[in-house]
């Protein structure tokens, strides 16, 4: 057994059965990022998708994966040749596999399928020993545990001999439709059939035949005769059925050497993925750091010039970075002027959180958070999908939803949740839900409209929560830096109405 | 006592042959969907006569709840479920030799179905020998066993039969086939290339390779076959006739009491597979207790019928009291109430009790009826019409003949396709009738007047909430809903008080 580079044995991960993966993905935009890692290939996008949606919660794994990106960043070329061996070698064997199949097209014969059973066993041996070259001559370069564990175990199992008995293999069985004789032993079983049969061998010579013969020459009811056509297909099955075993050996094996490839073409191929990213980002010049990780029940969120990555990739330039201190705090509520960069701003925590969650990097000069057991977003919908509950009702349902898949140390980004009703409403629905949260020690990160809420937290919990305002400058205009501050009660919604309405209606 | 049944405490109380038919109120109640249910895919044991016959004592009932409940421990189940499933396989070795072409093929067939027999034999006797068994019957079937398998027939004939099995399979031959023939010999093998070949990958595939190879699996033999045999024969000839012998010698090796309990566990291992379905989702059972007085109490009972169809457990369950004194119950209430669902939930529970079956209730006491009676109205559709009043009155006719004071009777929407006032009229002289003769009867009627008749009679009623609904809740009358105001946050169960709680369980 190869050792998996994206888990642990030791490490006992949870694996949760998350459904509220396209909300996140959508939410945090991480279509964007992961399109960067794909660079255009399917595989890649679906591999890259599922790991990262599929967030580590265990403080050692991350740290295992980001110690074999580093490696892998160091070491790019390698890593890309080594998935370049591995997707050429499956486009060649998914040919065969149908090939090979006992019940595929009845007129080809058994023994053809065999020896194209074979083919694909010489494909896969040539395809590990291109795998051992490039890796005999590379291991050096590697520090990373993942990456030596995987190297010895590849050691370990590709050795000569390994590659010796398959090449036997693969001679023995690569004509056997020219072969003379085949052997099989049986014994006696239920209602006198024969049972336990047994392939001896397939014979070129028939030495070893005449010399039996010398003993049984006397025994003539020893010989059967093959004349009828019954007969003949009868003696035809059982070689058929010797076949079918080496056949089924043969798919066993392949089977699980496809899915072997597989799995390290997808394990790799995160990596490879993360490569990607990570030469588009230096590019472009958008700086990152390997996130410093912290256990779940330990509450910390600290960071300096965090931007968001999905913004960055999509306007090609770095947009507004952000500092923040709020350890200790299992709540941030976030308030201030409209459009002043506040979904961005939550945004860009979500995706860095998940980002290291999987294992990479983030877009930030430092980041250091503790590890939440699950992610998840609550953002306004635009409009309701459902029209036969109200637009509170789905707001309700969704938070139900999410506190039902709920662990101990989660986290929950929330954009605008409970402004589908009045503010008084509103502020009550908020304030039972999010202080039931945060008392059972899930973080929430709130942006919101509700002053009356924000306040009331203001006056009554101020030491669990930070207060976070996006910023304006003194004339008015927005900063989209977001900084440590109370609440106050405009949201500058007069600006916006001011631009877009009273401007408008000024210059006609 | 000696084992005799382990259906019947005792068996020759009970003419049990095929002539015993399905009782009428089978289809009333719904039984004969459920014991189709049941019986399902076990038909080759003809297993419906045993839930046509009603038990006559309670003694008799016990020795069967008593061994149930053996069954319903896991352990047991499973033991009697894997000795159902070999003597399945045993009774088809012994078709086979019967039934097939060539002599040495019945023979060896007759040999490996004994040989199957032997083995079963001992292993359910060394399964059960260490078992501490409850029951009366267990009791006495274990010992019954032991004997068995110690007297010197068995024994002797177990013995044989192993030594002749093995010299059989310790024959080893090889076929060494060419083109154009086939040379069958004894020779040592040169080993196993498939296996070498797997050996090969084992390092990189650590899942086990299991494959069976199966050639020539048509239980018949074929032409090859058959010059292979004879070729082992001629080499074997004095093993093949000791085994025509053995045949002759034993042709009727099964014990009567070994084949009457095989049949005879499937109505337990029948029963609890039937409980186990609805168990999982969510039903409960529970076995009956009995009274020497003519009470009736079940609790949370339900229509079980109804409860095999329903996916999950959704159904609404209703207790019964009927307390000394008491005889005569007359449900009414709203259509589609739930009544015909609560009387036949009640009829059920007691048949089922009376042939040593758990029941659909949380816990339950009841008499031992000397007979069930019901009358249910052939048709959901209400109209005047003469003709079918004929047809019910005709109905219940006969049953009015054979009821005793210790009957339970269930009768629903009788002279419903009568006027209303003809209805009373009809409904006042039989209830009467029935107050009188002390008899146990549910009495289900859309006319609720009838409910005024006497002091004696208790009312239950199938209720409806402040809004109309239909609660398919039956209680006696005196009873009443609640309403509960509810916000747009607890409907979600979101309300702080009930998040804390939700939160407080998670990990």
């Amino acid at each position: 057994m190869i050792r998996s580079l994206l888990f642990e044995k030791s490490i006992d991960e949870e694996k949760f059965n998350v459904k509220e993966k396209e909300e996140l993905t959508d939410d945090l935009n991480l279509e964007l990022i992961i399109k960067s890692m794909a660079k255009d290939d399917l595989f890649l996008y679906k591999t890259c998708k599922e790991v990262i949606l599929n967030s580590l919660t265990k403080k050692e794994l991350i740290l295992f994966r980001q110690s074999i990106l580093k490696d892998c960043i160091e070491n790019k070329n390698i890593i890309l040749e080594l998935y370049s061996v591995i997707t050429t070698t499956l486009k060649q064997s998914k040919k065969y596999i149908d090939y090979t199949k006992p019940h595929y097209a009845k007129v080809i014969t058994m023994s053809n399928k065999v020896e194209n059973g074979i083919g694909l066993i010489y494909i896969y041996v040539n395809s590990f020993e291109k795998l051992k070259k490039i890796l005999d001559e590379s291991k050096k370069y590697f520090s990373s545990k993942g990456l030596v564990d995987f190297n010895k175990d590849v050691d370990e199992i590709f050795t000569k001999e390994f590659f010796d008995e398959c090449k036997y293999h693969v001679e023995y069985l690569s004509n056997v439709s020219e072969k003379k004789f085949m052997m099989v032993s049986a014994t006696i079983g239920k209602g006198m059939k024969g049972t336990n049969y047994v392939l001896d061998k397939i014979s070129e010579s028939e030495s070893y035949n005449l010399l039996s013969n010398i003993f049984n020459k006397n025994n003539k009811s020893n010989v059967i005769n093959l004349e009828s056509v019954n007969l003949a297909n009868n003696a035809n099955e059982i070689i058929d059925g010797m076949y079918t075993h080496i056949l089924r050996v043969i798919n066993h094996s392949a089977k699980y050497i496809q899915e072997f490839l597989e799995s390290l073409r997808y394990e790799i191929g995160f990596y490879v993925g993360g490569i990607n990213l990570y030469e588009e980002m230096k590019s472009k010049g958008f700086h990152t750091t390997m996130p410093v990780v912290e256990e779940s029940i330990d509450v910390v969120l600290e960071f300096e010039d965090l931007y968001d990555l999905g913004l960055a990739i999509d306007k090609e330039k770095l947009p507004v970075r952000n500092d923040l201190n709020a350890s200790k705090k299992n709540l941030i509520v976030i308030t201030g002027a409209n459009q002043g960069g506040k979904s961005t701003y939550l945004r860009s925590i979500g995706l860095a959180q998940i980002l290291m969650q999987s294992g990479l990097f983030v877009p930030a000069e430092f980041y250091r958070s503790n590890i939440s057991k699950r992610i998840f977003t609550h953002f306004t919908r635009k409009e309701d999908i459902n029209m036969n509950s109200g637009r509170l009702d789905e707001e309700l349902l969704r938070i139900n939803n999410i506190i039902n898949n709920m662990n101990k140390h989660s986290i929950v980004f929330m954009n605008e949740s409970f402004a589908t009703t009045t503010e008084r409403e509103g502020t009550i629905i908020a304030k039972e839900i999010i202080l039931a949260l945060i008392e059972e020690n899930v973080k929430v990160i709130y942006v919101t409209h509700l002053y009356e809420f924000a306040e009331k937290i203001y006056q009554e919990n101020n030491n669990e929560a930070t207060f976070l305002r996006a910023g304006r400058t003194d004339i008015g205009e927005r900063t989209f830096k977001i900084k440590e501050d109370r609440p106050i009660y405009t949201s500058y919604g007069e600006d916006l109405y001011k631009k877009h309405i009273k401007e408008n209606i000024k210059k006609t | 006592m000696e084992f005799q049944s382990i259906l019947f405490n005792k068996r020759n109380q009970y003419c049990l042959n095929e002539s015993v038919y399905e009782p009428e109120f089978f289809c009333d109640l719904n039984l004969d969907q459920l014991v189709n249910d049941i019986v399902e895919n076990k038909e080759e044991y003809n297993l419906k006569p045993f839930f046509y016959l009603k038990l006559k004592n309670v003694e008799d009932i016990n020795y069967r709840l008593d061994i149930m409940k053996e069954f319903d421990n896991n352990n047991l189940y499973s033991i009697m479920y894997d000795f159902s499933a070999n003597m399945k396989r045993f009774k088809e070795y012994k078709e086979y030799s019967e039934t097939l072409y060539f002599d040495y093929q019945l023979n060896k067939w007759f040999l490996d179905s004994a040989d199957l027999y032997c083995r079963i034999v001992l292993e359910l006797n060394e399964k059960i020998s260490i078992l501490k068994f409850d029951s009366l019957g267990f009791r006495l079937f274990q010992g019954w066993i032991e004997s068995y398998i110690n007297s010197d027939e068995f024994k002797i004939f177990s013995q044989l039969t192993f030594e002749m099995e093995e010299l059989f399979s310790n024959i080893k031959y090889n076929l060494k086939i060419f083109k154009n023939k086939v040379l069958v010999t004894f020779e040592k093998s040169e080993g196993n290339y498939c296996d070498t070949l797997s050996k090969c990958f084992d390092k990189i595939n650590d899942k086990k390779f299991d494959f069976k190879l199966g050639i020539f699996k048509d239980v018949k033999i074929n032409p090859i076959e058959d010059l292979i045999i004879k070729a082992i024969k001629e080499e074997k000839t004095e093993l093949f006739e000791r085994l025509s012998k053995y045949r002759n010698d034993f042709s009727n090796f099964e014990n009567e009491k070994i084949m009457n309990f095989i049949r005879e566990i499937q109505f337990y291992i029948s029963y609890i597979d039937f409980m186990n379905k609805l168990r999982k989702k969510g039903y409960v059972f529970s076995y009956p207790k009995f009274s020497d007085t003519k009470i009736v109490e079940f609790k949370n009972m339900y229509d079980l019928a109804l409860a095999n169809k329903n996916s999950k457990e959704t159904i609404i369950r209703n207790d019964l009291f009927l307390e000394r004194e008491e005889n005569v119950l007359i449900l009414s209430g709203p259509n589609q109430g739930g009544k015909t669902t609560y009387a036949r939930a009640f009829g059920q529970a007691s048949y089922l009790a009376f042939i040593g079956c758990p029941i659909a209730c949380d816990e339950s006491k009841i008499y031992l009826f000397d007979n069930v009676y019901t009358h249910f109205s052939n048709d959901e559709n209400i109209n005047i019409d003469t003709g079918k009043l004929k047809e019910e009155l005709v109905r219940l006719e006969k049953i009015i003949k054979r009821i005793t004071p210790n009957s339970l009777l269930i009768l629903n929407e009788l002279f419903a396709t009568t006027t209303t006032y003809d209805g009373y009229n009809m409904g006042k002289d039989l209830i009467e009738y029935l107050i009188e003769l002390e008899c146990v009867c549910l009495y289900v009627t859309h006319i609720f007047e009838l409910s005024k008749l006497s002091r004696k009679i208790v009312n239950l009623v199938a209720c409806v909430d402040s809004s109309k609904n239909r609660t398919y809740k039956i209680l006696r009358k005196d009873s009443d809903g609640k309403v509960y105001a509810n916000t747009i946050a607890e409907k979600y169960d979101l309300s702080y008080k009930s998040l804390k709680k939700r939160l407080s369980n998670i990990n």
